[in-house]
């Protein structure tokens, strides 16, 4: 009779975990759904830390390629970003910037939480007094010179750079394209099995190509990101450093260094951030967490050397 | 069966479907070209690269990391998940190279959207100069380099990262 019982009760939960199961497929167990799960199965002990872990990872990775912008269109866009910032901005070719910029930039890269881009990230220096850096999506991130001069490290250096990987971390450029467009973008080429565009789709799709290119540069150029977009750049870059092992409270040093440095109605950071003061008051709760860690003198020594050799003529 | 019963019968059925789907057995890299290593960080020994498009079998998970195996190469080693999806890849070239898949392939399901076509289309009307993005594009440090420079600044990629 209890086996008669088990099997009519059974019957019911194998249904509910065949349609759980078929769910968590087709989603591929999206973060938030996947983390109480296994949360639940943690806190039941069916499933351990590590274990837990691996699966909130794994479903997190999986969640992010669910995007509405593939990782490769992303690219695309990044490139013409950058490819509009640099027609007007004339490049720092100077080898030992470039080699420098690359090898510090991609260290904090590889620490973040988005280690690799379709294209990777890239980093160059633009021959500009101005006080500024862009991220383009994807990872292509400029500096100017003017910026670089306002560090006085290289810990101060990794601050800036990772501010700016923060943002292509948290594609906080591809956020700055209006709405309508991304749909239009996304819905409007047809079926997947069309891959080459017809020659009205294809001036269509370049038009909002075009479009979510301005306005992202211009957000980057013109208007700003927005206070909140900035501060999370700021504490992501902070946990970036500390990851990497540099002080992260390099980024409140840069931050006072800009505040006597930039001009009030500059065409610069002044323009597009936020006050140096509001953001070193928001890092500060940030910064709290952290320690500065304290490196050996022969590692100090050998982070300057290296930073002089490459920045000392910028 | 009493309720409490009921209930542990009832996680643990699903909690296996939720181990066994939180493993999948197959992803495609996401990005143009990764590196597989020998150990889960970005200090390990590279064994291999693998291309945009590349199906993979996933063994392990590991933080931010799968083990994996490329049967057709015998290549098998560490991946960072950030390279990796769990969507299929299909490329019109049907190969793994990117240049070919970016004229007119496109992430599946996706399909849609800006590619090379679009680039090509929008660099004819705008003009604009892609020559220091495409030796941007270039610049490369090899693992070796980057791994030195951490080394030498007392600093590391972010432990298991």
């Amino acid at each position: 009779m209890k086996a008669a019982r088990f099997t009519r009760g059974a019957l019911p939960i194998f249904a509910l975990a065949a349609v759980f199961a078929a769910q968590v497929q087709a989603q591929g167990l999206f973060g938030d759904l996947g983390k109480a799960a296994t949360g639940a199965l943690q806190g039941a002990g069916v499933i351990n830390q590590n274990q837990k872990e691996a699966i909130d990872q794994g479903a997190q990775a999986v969640a992010k390629s669910f995007e509405d912008i593939t990782p490769e269109q992303e690219y695309y866009i990044g490139r013409a970003v950058a490819a509009s910032l640099l027609s007007t901005r004339k490049v720092y070719d100077v080898q030992a910037v470039t080699d420098y910029l690359n090898l510090l930039g991609q260290s904090l890269a590889l620490a973040s939480d988005r280690p690799e881009t379709f294209g990777g990230y890239h980093f160059l220096a633009v021959d500009s007094d101005e006080i500024n850096a862009f991220a383009a999506p994807g990872g292509l991130i400029l500096v100017t010179r003017g910026l670089l001069r306002c560090a006085r490290n290289e810990d101060e250096v990794a601050a800036i750079l990772a501010h700016e990987v923060s943002h292509v971390v948290k594609q906080h450029g591809l956020k700055a394209i209006k709405k309508d467009r991304l749909t239009k973008a996304v819905i409007g080429v047809g079926t997947a099995a069309a891959q080459v565009l017809g020659p009205k789709e294809l001036q269509e799709q370049t038009a909002i190509f075009k479009d979510s290119v301005g306005d992202i540069t211009s957000t980057l150029v013109n208007s700003g990101y927005s206070r909140e977009t900035e501060y999370e750049a700021d504490a992501t870059a902070a946990s970036i450093l500390e990851r990497v092992g540099y002080d992260p409270r390099a980024l409140e040093a840069m931050l006072r260094v800009m505040k006597g440095k930039l001009k009030p109605g500059g065409n610069d950071f002044a323009k597009t951030h936020p006050d140096p003061d509001d953001r070193i008051a928001r890092i500060e709760k940030a910064l709290a967490g952290y320690s500065s860690p304290v490196p050996s003198a022969s590692v100090l020594a050998a982070r300057e050397k290296r930073y002089r050799a490459a920045l000392s003529g910028v | 069966m009493s309720l409490s019963r009921f209930c542990a019968v009832a996680l643990l059925v699903l909690s296996s479907a939720v181990v066994q789907a939180a493993a999948p057995k197959q992803m495609s890299v996401v990005v143009k070209v990764t590196q597989v290593r020998s150990s889960p960080s970005y200090l390990g020994k590279v064994l291999g690269d693998i291309a945009y498009g590349e199906r993979v079998s996933v063994l392990e998970l590991r933080k931010d990391w799968a083990r994996i195996d490329v049967p057709s190469r015998k290549l098998s080693g560490w991946t960072n998940l950030s390279a990796l999806t769990e969507k299929r890849i299909v490329l019109s070239s049907g190969s793994g190279n990117v240049d070919q898949s970016a004229s007119s392939g496109e992430v599946a399901l996706a399909g849609k959207g800006f590619n090379s076509q679009i680039e090509a289309e929008y660099r004819q009307d705008g003009k604009l100069d892609y020559s220091w993005v495409d030796k941007m594009g270039k610049i490369t440090e090899t693992p070796e380099a980057v791994s030195a420079f951490l080394q030498t600044g007392g600093l590391d990629a972010g432990g298991l990262r």
